[in-house]
């Protein structure tokens, strides 16, 4: 029972990764109403940006070094991290007005090559600069062996709950922004339907740039988070995406809500599944494919999604 | 001779051009395998591989319009039966043909009931994992499966594929096994073509593409979608198989960090560039991909803080920037786009104009 408790606890830190990416897949699909497949590779940008600046090379160039001699040892990284996470918000919004200009406009066939290429050159881009090796990140929170809280003998850890803080709070900001101001109403009519939002005056490319950086800065969020926990290196937010996918496919593409269960969800189908049917580590993924598969079949749109209406 | 040349479909020019445009194809295809120097026509057979696994993707993804990611795995699938057929079975290297796209095409089938349900995006996704667990799932160390595909180190072939028979008769020598090679692949790449335009032609085919065009709409048709969906994903896994036999066997190893979701990319980069719905765009893209493979292999790009390895991401890289520009400014592939052109301005076949029935032709 504890053994199970303590399974779930530790697939709760994945879930929150896998939830911030999920959530930022949602916001750039929405935005443009297609998949972006390059979103984990924005925020590893991001996470690479993070590590550049905390180094002492770069966080003498930023002038991160004024905070370091505050007390709580990390702060330059974290500081380094809010600021790459606006990097790759700018990064993600770049992309989309210029590279991905046209994507909305694509055709799915179209779009769905653009999106590929769009991964693999910011793939390779970052390879080119990081790549070879992977890299110590250093701690966002507190993780030695005594940080944790127990719970029925089971131990969460303060890195978990550190996490979900980020995650919680990052989505909440960005619900708040989609629901009580005038730009996100005019993100939330442009989803909704473009021709009608631009008939009534919103400019959809700026909308789309800013659905981007939104994403992008979840992305990053994901991305720290991911490194923070193991090594950086160059594959690591490609690895994630494809679970990122698998949560946001379960929740349905168009709800943030849905994005973050399909997080938990997806984390929890990796952790559990292999660990009880005795499978090694490999096939955790084959855990989450299987749960994906078996959701989509009985919910072709998702857990969360709108059922599409078809015409002929 | 005036341009546009426009000949009847079916007529005795037609006929005759055809004839012609086949000697003159095989001719050059022929001169290509004894031009090239030996190590040279491995690549080519290479690219023969590409271009039926390009096939094979267009099936489902150009024709049959289901966003499908994963043809990876299938190339990978054929290529590890092969070797466990031929080194652990001792199958001949020819009976691990119709067995591997047996086994590929049951497995694709397996992928398409998913697909009945899932769609778009949802597929994409799904069939993108597929590709991404394969690897993994070909070295795990259990049921003997890293036994029989040789796990993270690979297997090796003990028994290439050599002239014997009929080949020795012809004058290849031991020398020249890739050539003789060659030869074997040309024959199954024309098989392949034919079979699969004559296909794309049948009832099936037109259901294939019915379906792509309008689902529901073909499914009040009378197509029967399971069937039909069944199929695609089959024939087109079956095509992959082929091509993961044909590597397997050229290159006499396997190994499961060949058939990484990249390649999956690559094969899209092909369909992509040749243009899709294409038969002859398959060959365009397995061209190119194949070149620009060998060519980033001796680049290394090293400018101190930006290292780029011409194996790996240097080649990803041209791969991104060449997708990126033909979905900007060739949307339709180089095949798909020189195609209305070529129709206008150089040879046009014509549908042949029916037979006046006899009470017409006598009023005539």
């Amino acid at each position: 029972m504890t053994l199970l408790l303590q399974r779930i606890l530790d697939g709760l830190f994945n879930g929150s990764i896998y939830a911030a990416l999920a959530v930022a897949l949602a916001i750039s699909h929405r935005a443009t109403g297609r998949i972006n497949l390059a979103q984990g590779e924005i925020g590893l940008v991001g996470a690479f940006v993070a590590l550049a600046l905390a180094s002492p090379v770069g966080a003498f160039v930023a002038g991160s070094t004024l905070f370091a001699h505050l007390p709580g040892h990390p702060f330059s990284l974290r500081l380094a991290t809010v600021v790459a996470v606006a990097v790759a918000a700018v990064f993600g919004a770049g992309l989309q007005a210029f590279v991905m200009r046209d994507f909305a406009d694509l055709n799915p066939q179209r779009a769905l090559n653009r999106s590929i290429a769009l991964l693999i050159c910011v793939s390779a881009l970052s390879s080119g600069w990081w790549g070879g090796r992977a890299r110590q990140f250093g701690e966002l929170f507190p993780s030695s062996s005594r940080d944790y809280i127990g719970i029925f003998g089971a131990r969460l850890r303060y890195t978990t709950i550190g996490a979900w803080v980020i995650v919680l709070l990052v989505c909440g900001i960005v619900h708040l922004f989609l629901t009580s101001t005038r730009t996100g109403l005019a993100f939330r009519a442009l989803t909704a339907h473009r021709e009608s939002a631009e008939l009534s005056g919103i400019q959809p490319r700026r909308l789309m740039a800013l659905g981007w950086a939104i994403s992008g800065a979840l992305a990053a969020t994901a991305a720290a988070l991911a490194a923070s926990m193991s090594l950086i290196d160059t594959s690591l937010m490609f690895r994630t995406l494809i679970y990122g996918l698998a949560a946001v496919t379960l929740g349905g593409f168009d709800s943030l809500k849905g994005a973050v269960f399909g997080g938990i969800i997806v984390a929890q189908a990796q952790t559990l599944l292999p660990g009880y049917a005795g499978l090694p580590s490999e096939m955790s993924i084959v855990g989450a494919l299987i749960v994906l598969i078996l959701v989509l079949i009985t919910r072709p749109w998702g857990l969360f999604g709108h059922r599409p209406v078809e015409r002929v | 001779m005036m341009f546009p040349i426009v000949v009847n479909r079916g007529s005795a020019t037609h006929k005759r051009h055809m004839l012609v445009l086949a000697v003159i194809v095989l001719a050059l295809l022929v001169l290509v395998a004894f031009m090239l120097p030996e190590y040279q026509v491995g690549r080519v057979n290479r690219l023969w591989a590409m271009a039926i696994a390009i096939i094979g993707l267009n099936l489902v993804l150009g024709y049959g319009g289901l966003f499908a990611l994963g043809h990876s795995a299938f190339i990978g699938l054929g290529a590890f039966i092969t070797a466990w057929l031929v080194e652990d079975m001792r199958f001949d290297h020819w009976q691990a043909i119709p067995f591997s796209m047996a086994a590929t095409f049951a497995f694709g089938s397996l992928l398409a009931l998913p697909a009945l349900r899932i769609k778009g995006l949802y597929l994409v996704v799904i069939t993108i994992a597929v590709a991404v667990v394969f690897p993994s799932l070909a070295k795990i160390d259990k049921f003997g499966i890293a036994e029989a595909t040789g796990g993270a180190n690979g297997r090796k072939i003990s028994e290439e594929v050599v002239p014997t028979g009929i080949g020795k008769a012809l004058g290849f020598t031991e020398l020249e096994a890739a050539r003789y090679r060659y030869f074997l692949i040309l024959a199954m790449v024309i098989v392949v073509v034919f079979a699969v335009r004559n296909l794309l032609n049948s009832r099936s085919g037109r259901a294939i593409i019915a379906i792509r065009d309008n689902e529901t709409g073909a499914a009040v048709s009378g197509v029967n979608l399971l069937k039909s969906k069944v199929f695609t994903f089959g024939t087109s896994a079956a095509l992959c198989g082929l091509a993961g036999t044909i590597l397997a066997l050229d290159k006499s190893f396997v190994a499961e960090q060949d058939f990484l979701f990249p390649l999956a990319v690559e094969m899209l980069v092909g369909l992509v560039i040749g243009g899709v719905a294409t038969l002859g765009g398959a060959f365009v893209g397995a061209f190119v991909i194949v070149f620009v493979k060998e060519f980033s292999k001796n680049v290394n790009i090293d400018l101190g803080l930006f290292v780029l390895d011409g194996n790996g991401p240097f080649s990803a890289l041209i791969f991104g920037v060449i997708l990126i520009i033909v979905t900007f400014v060739m949307p339709r592939g180089i095949v798909g786009s020189l195609k209305p052109w070529f129709v206008q301005k150089v040879y046009r076949i014509d549908p042949t104009p029916p037979e006046l029935p006899d009470t017409l032709q006598r009023l005539s």
